[in-house]
């Protein structure tokens, strides 16, 4: 009678549960449980990185309900995602797709558990967009939105395409009021680096800016509206050695001009690191330029 | 492409309608706000919320609009679910289904919330829980509102899964789940039905 709505309901369901097979329960602070994806069998685990608040007894509830302790491997706050190693290896890594295949409009389902017992919910991709920078600061591959509710728990859970792969991480740290998720390429970048290094690497200057409107004089030979003024300097950072001040106002990075935080961020990248980097600032409404050697950050 | 959405809402259509038919409005007289109800036997028995009737008397009100003062069976505040008879004949009635929905299943809120009428609401089951005294639900992405209490939350095949009962958050809601009401039901029925009467 109802044979379509039945058969796709049987499937979603199924579908639920053999992404379940892959998802595990990730308990690193209190209160709230919160979810993991199987990166490798031999006990790799992708999960959000604001939910792993205590680095150790962290515990990992299996889909065939064993409870095995767990290490942090790396973590990674500007795409909120944290690499942890539980102490089993006989799992069975999630099998994670592309964007290639997917569209604005295509059924999704989050997957997630956070208590025992898996737990999932149905949404469709809201948009599809390239490169991405979330609000912690972190580069994403793709913008992916959803308008899956994340509910409790869930963050660190699958999101998972109607063929059953797994092309994102859920996570409710990246934006406000929207569901985006970490999208698969993103997620083997960073997982590929924290193996490799524990952490991932990112230059840094030393110093807080904000966005600010340039005179109408300077605005004409700079040909930009907007710059970023410097706020605070930390003593001994690169910028201070440099000769960064308070109140110079960065309008470029290499050739590359900025005029909002995350455009500076965007070129703060891990080759810069001990490579002079020219500042083009304005100082007291004149032209200067200063070379700075950006450092690791710690 | 659109075929497939069209007749899956076509479908979804009929669901609605069929579960509808078996929806009551259940309220007490002199009190303020409704429940709903579901009927499960054509000559008049109704599962609702034990908090929806918490007074006395009772009414019901079918889909058609005939109004019947209602007997109450059974009631079980903790479990919270309450079972009525009406005096009627020949009622569209809903079968419960036989096992727990799965995780990621589609399913269908029918109900009164804020007192419109027969409302329906169309999600998954999130989630499947049972509370510290031993209440099992069924958890759902729906958002579930007052007047929705009482009322059935139907799988794919049209079969109760579990009664509306708690908004759980803005976008969540929980169910009484299908188990605990078959449960509810044998006990009440054991009660009432004389063994002349049960064969």
């Amino acid at each position: 009678m109802f044979d379509r709505i039945k058969a796709l309901s049987d499937e979603l369901a199924a579908l639920v549960q053999t992404a379940g097979e892959s998802i595990v329960r990730v308990s690193a602070r209190p209160h709230f449980g919160a979810s993991g994806i199987i990166w490798s069998a031999d006990g790799v685990i992708v999960t959000a990185e604001h939910v792993i608040e205590r680095e150790d007894r962290i515990e990992v509830g299996l889909p065939d309900g064993r409870t095995v302790g767990a290490r942090l491997v790396g973590r990674d706050p500007t795409t909120d995602l944290a690499l942890i190693r539980a102490e089993t290896a006989d799992l069975k890594a999630a099998r994670f797709g592309g964007l290639e295949n997917l569209k604005v409009g295509h059924i999704v389902v989050a997957v997630a558990r956070p208590g025992p017992e898996l737990q999932a919910t149905l949404g469709i991709v809201s948009a599809i967009g390239g490169p991405w920078r979330a609000l912690p600061g972190g580069q994403l591959d793709n913008y992916l939105q959803t308008d899956v509710a994340m509910y409790p728990g869930f963050s660190g859970g699958a999101l998972v395409a109607a063929d059953g792969s797994v092309v994102g991480l859920n996570t409710s740290a990246l934006a406000r009021g929207v569901s985006v998720a970490v999208p698969a390429n993103t997620l083997s970048r960073v997982v590929e680096t924290l193996l490799t290094h524990g952490r991932i690497r990112r230059a840094y200057l030393g110093i807080a800016s904000q966005p600010v409107r340039l005179p109408d004089a300077v605005r004409e030979r700079v040909g930009r509206g907007m710059g970023l003024i410097v706020v605070s300097v930390e003593t001994g950072s690169p910028a201070d050695r440099a000769g960064l001040t308070v109140g110079d106002v960065i309008i470029a990075v290499g050739d590359q001009p900025v005029s909002r935080p995350d455009e500076l961020l965007a070129q703060l990248t891990a080759d810069r690191i001990g490579q002079p980097l020219t500042l083009r600032v304005l100082r007291g409404g004149q032209p200067a330029e200063l070379t700075v050697i950006p450092a690791e950050r710690s | 492409m659109g075929k497939l959405l069209t007749r899956l809402n076509a479908e979804l259509a009929d669901l609605a309608a069929t579960a509808r038919a078996a929806l009551v409005r259940v309220g007490v007289r002199g009190a303020f706000g409704v429940g709903s109800g579901i009927i499960l036997h054509p000559e008049g028995l109704i599962l609702t919320n034990a908090h929806v009737v918490r007074g006395e008397p009772i009414w019901v009100r079918l889909t058609n609009g005939q109004q019947l003062p209602a007997k109450v069976l059974g009631r079980d505040p903790t479990g919270d679910l309450a079972a009525l008879l009406v005096h009627a004949g020949g009622l569209p009635a809903l079968e419960l289904a036989a096992a727990e929905p799965a995780p990621g299943s589609l399913v269908l809120a029918l109900g009164h919330p804020w007192g419109i009428e027969a409302a329906a609401s169309f999600g998954v089951v999130t989630g499947l829980a049972a509370d510290e005294v031993g209440r099992e639900w069924v958890l759902v992405n729906l958002r579930l509102r007052p007047g929705n209490s009482g009322g059935p939350l139907v799988d794919a095949a049209g079969r109760v899964v579990g009664i509306n009962t708690i908004m759980t958050g803005a976008e969540t809601g929980a169910a009484v789940s299908v188990r605990s009401a078959r449960a509810f039901l044998k006990r009440v029925l054991a009660e009432h039905l004389r063994p002349a009467a049960a064969g």
